[in-house]
């Protein structure tokens, strides 16, 4: 790599950028976490809900390095793709960084050759190389780079290997010399578009040949970039070609195969796999084993459970609810606020029972913070370990029976930490139709942790055959109107197809950046609705309503559901939160105020109950205004239904805890 | 000996022309893909499921896992109908 000179690094001017630009899965945030350190701000790409990652380097001369979503191949497949498309036609990074697999070397490539193209500055880093050998592969990099003209480095991200040849890979980034010729009508139909094709840093030979192969991106930038004359002569040059994309990508696979070939220093030997290898592909084989995947997965569950439930719910949630807010801060700022502000209404706000701080603020901070926070580090473990598609694949077959496919479950996981985050990352699933159906069951049968906690409480404490019931119930309701749903949401069932990265050992510090991306977001996205809602009760409350909404739902309550006229508050609650009305069960409960059957029957009635109103602004948002306001609409009475109708059967079968 | 049933067993037992009929354990070469979705043809094609590429079957149950490269995809029988193979 010494052939290139290094003072004209292309980074050099200051508030210059690099993308990271690579497959899902290939390290691309352990190279971000590398390279930028702790200080990474996140933010939507304007006009869409995909986050992407920036940050300055201090080891590239302060460069802002950008973390794009995961990409396979252009043209892009979801909107996470498209976002990385944009990146790289609107904001024309000074230079990028292609993170590729070093074990997939075609795929990695194949996209290598597109990039190339779009001519901006780049290199290469074959990452996992670790990965690449234990099967047998070994690469040379040097012939590589020469076949490509631009610098290729070998790493291992994770244990931080290659770092400094990928650094100076970077800073000497050009512009790619490697050009695929292509059949002789795509050649005279790109000569016919150049003229065409606007001015600017990314090549018209790569625009050219993204327009022809129909990249829906590619066609929006240029719509507004060229005349509507000059469009139309676009449209005509391609509409003349036959299958122009097809022959654009055989051209492009046979240069890839041609490179590959260059690269592999033992071009397809047989695989002398090591041992960390076969075990890995055990474990893989185990993991989506239709009966030897279940005892793995109650194992990853079990774990789950001990580290969230127990340490998050239990210990830490005791900690600071009790302990630091209950004993300590709640007490001082309450003396403080009466003594400072000596009028009721004011400091009943504050501090009062439905106060912005010692309801609100208490709530987030001591009772769900510690929850979410050590939910989101057991996801950012099972996402980074590999195991999240297996498990899409061991659940396949039950989401099927549900009109979708085995990627459902992993917003369905998520919404065992908080459904309100779950129902964002629908947008994953690929048709409107899946995502409508994962938020409906999201809303009406995922327990998030805030209730779970307080739920799994309860029940332990009457007998195993009350959680028995409980789960039954829930999964029943489950299984009948995601059943129902799928047979009257007008669309087709689209059949699983998912990668199965390696399953690995989740990188500490990855997992933790993850984590404190997604904390922020909590703070800013959902404790604001959390102070929001406790408004809502506040001004319910000293409007006189809350005892006159509490006395008209007495009757259902009592009489349908069989409850002491006491837990129509909690009820109420449950409205906006419905772990609100956990806690207050809980209290009666403990209190002696309600009998096993009764336990059971509001308890599930909760269950069912729509998440939080920070939920429904999600559904309202994700889904739209009357989609929400229609799953409000069924889900209360519905699950008032089931309450009913489940305390009516457990006094017919006798049953007493 | 002209029964439906006989020549039904021979139809199995001759060299997979689709995906879908590939044993585990065997590689095969992709020579085409049928009429599919375009987005699911957008991610064979992604993945490398491609004529001309070769891919090994890795298992059948629960649904097909295949290696394409060093990549392993799990991908409903449905799919893999739709791609036409010839051995090795």
């Amino acid at each position: 790599m010494t052939s290139y000179p290094a003072t004209l690094s292309v980074i050099a001017a200051p508030g210059s950028r690099v993308a990271l630009v690579g497959s899902p899965n290939v390290g691309k945030s352990v190279f971000f976490h590398r390279l930028t350190g702790q200080f990474a701000t996140v933010s939507n790409y304007p006009g869409t809900t995909v986050e992407i990652l920036q940050g300055q380097s201090h080891l590239l001369e302060d460069t802002i390095v950008v973390d794009t979503p995961g990409i396979v191949s252009f043209p892009a497949r979801s909107e996470d793709e498209a976002v990385t498309a944009r990146v790289l036609l609107e904001d024309s990074p000074q230079a990028i960084l292609q993170v590729g697999d070093a074990k997939n070397l075609r795929r990695t490539l194949y996209l290598s050759v597109q990039l190339a193209e779009l001519g901006l500055p780049m290199a290469l880093t074959l990452n996992m190389m670790d990965e690449a050998e234990a099967r047998g592969l070994s690469m040379n990099a040097a012939r590589l780079s020469e076949a490509l003209g631009f610098p290729v480095a070998a790493s291992v991200a994770t244990r931080g290997q290659g770092m400094q040849s990928v650094l100076s890979a970077v800073r000497q980034a050009n512009i790619a010399s490697l050009q695929v010729a292509y059949p002789g009508e795509i050649e005279s139909a790109l000569a016919e578009l150049k003229p065409l094709l606007p001015d600017g840093r990314l090549s018209r030979r790569g625009l050219g040949l993204l327009w022809l192969s129909g990249d829906v991106q590619a066609e929006a930038w240029l719509s507004q970039k060229v005349d509507s004359a000059a469009l139309k002569t676009l449209q005509a040059i391609r509409g003349a070609l036959k299958a122009p994309e097809e022959t654009v990508r055989s051209a492009r696979n046979a240069a890839v195969d041609a490179l590959a070939l260059t690269a592999l220093a033992q071009p397809s030997q047989p695989a002398a796999s090591l041992n960390s290898v076969k075990l890995a592909a055990w474990l893989s084989r185990i993991s989506i084993h239709p009966l030897w995947g279940l005892p793995l997965l109650a194992l990853v569950l079990f774990g789950l459970y001990e580290f969230v439930g127990v340490l998050g719910a239990g210990t830490l949630v005791g900690l600071l609810e009790n302990g630091l807010f209950g004993q300590v801060i709640n007490p001082w700022i309450t003396a403080q606020v009466t003594r400072l502000i000596p009028i009721a209404f004011f400091s009943d706000l504050l501090v009062g029972p439905y106060g912005l701080w010692t309801m609100g603020m208490t709530y987030a901070v001591a009772l769900l913070l510690p929850i979410v926070l050590t939910f989101f580090i057991a996801f950012g473990m099972l996402e980074d370990s590999g195991y999240l598609p297996r498990l899409a694949v061991l659940t396949n077959k039950f989401f099927t029976r549900l009109g979708l496919n085995g990627q459902a479950v992993l917003p369905m996981v998520l919404g065992l930490g908080c459904v309100t985050m779950a129902t964002l990352t629908t947008r994953i699933l690929p048709s409107k139709r899946e995502r409508l159906l994962v938020t409906l069951l999201l809303a009406l049968a995922v327990p998030c942790s805030a209730q779970l906690g307080v739920v799994m409480g309860m029940l332990a404490s009457i007998s195993i055959s009350a959680a028995l019931i409980w789960g039954a119930v829930v999964l029943m309701v489950l299984f009948a109107v995601g059943w129902l749903a799928s047979k009257l949401v007008p669309g087709q069932r689209a059949p699983l197809m998912v990668e199965m990265p390696p399953l690995r050992w989740p990188v500490f510090s990855n997992v933790l950046l993850k984590t404190l991306a997604r904390l922020e977001w909590y703070v800013k996205e959902a404790l604001p609705l959390f102070i929001l809602g406790t408004l809502l009760l506040f001004v319910l409350d000293k409007l006189q309503l809350l005892p006159v909404l509490i006395r008209a739902s007495e009757p259902l309550v009592q009489g349908w559901l069989g409850l002491p006229p006491e837990a129509a508050s909690s009820f109420l609650l449950g409205l906006l939160r419905r772990d609100f009305a956990a806690t207050g069960l809980f209290h009666m409960q403990s209190h002696g105020q309600l009998s096993p059957i009764q336990v059971v029957v509001s308890i599930t009635t909760i269950t069912l109950f729509i998440p939080c109103v920070a939920s429904i602004f999600m559904i309202a948002k994700e889904r739209g205004m009357k989609m929400a306001l229609g799953m409000i609409i069924f889900i209360f009475p519905f699950a008032m239904l089931v309450g009913g109708l489940l305390m009516r059967l457990l006094v017919l079968v006798g049953w007493n805890g | 000996m002209n029964l439906p049933g006989l020549n039904k067993r021979y139809s199995v037992s001759k060299t997979p022309d689709r995906l879908s009929e590939v044993p585990a354990g065997t590689s095969v070469i992709v020579t085409g893909l049928d009429e599919l979705s375009p987005a699911l043809r957008q991610s064979l094609l992604a993945y490398g499921i491609l004529p001309g590429r070769p891919v090994r079957v890795i298992a059948r149950s629960p649904v097909l896992v295949l290696e394409v490269e060093h990549t392993e995809l799990a991908l409903e029988i449905e799919i893999a109908r739709a791609v036409k193979v010839a051995s090795q």
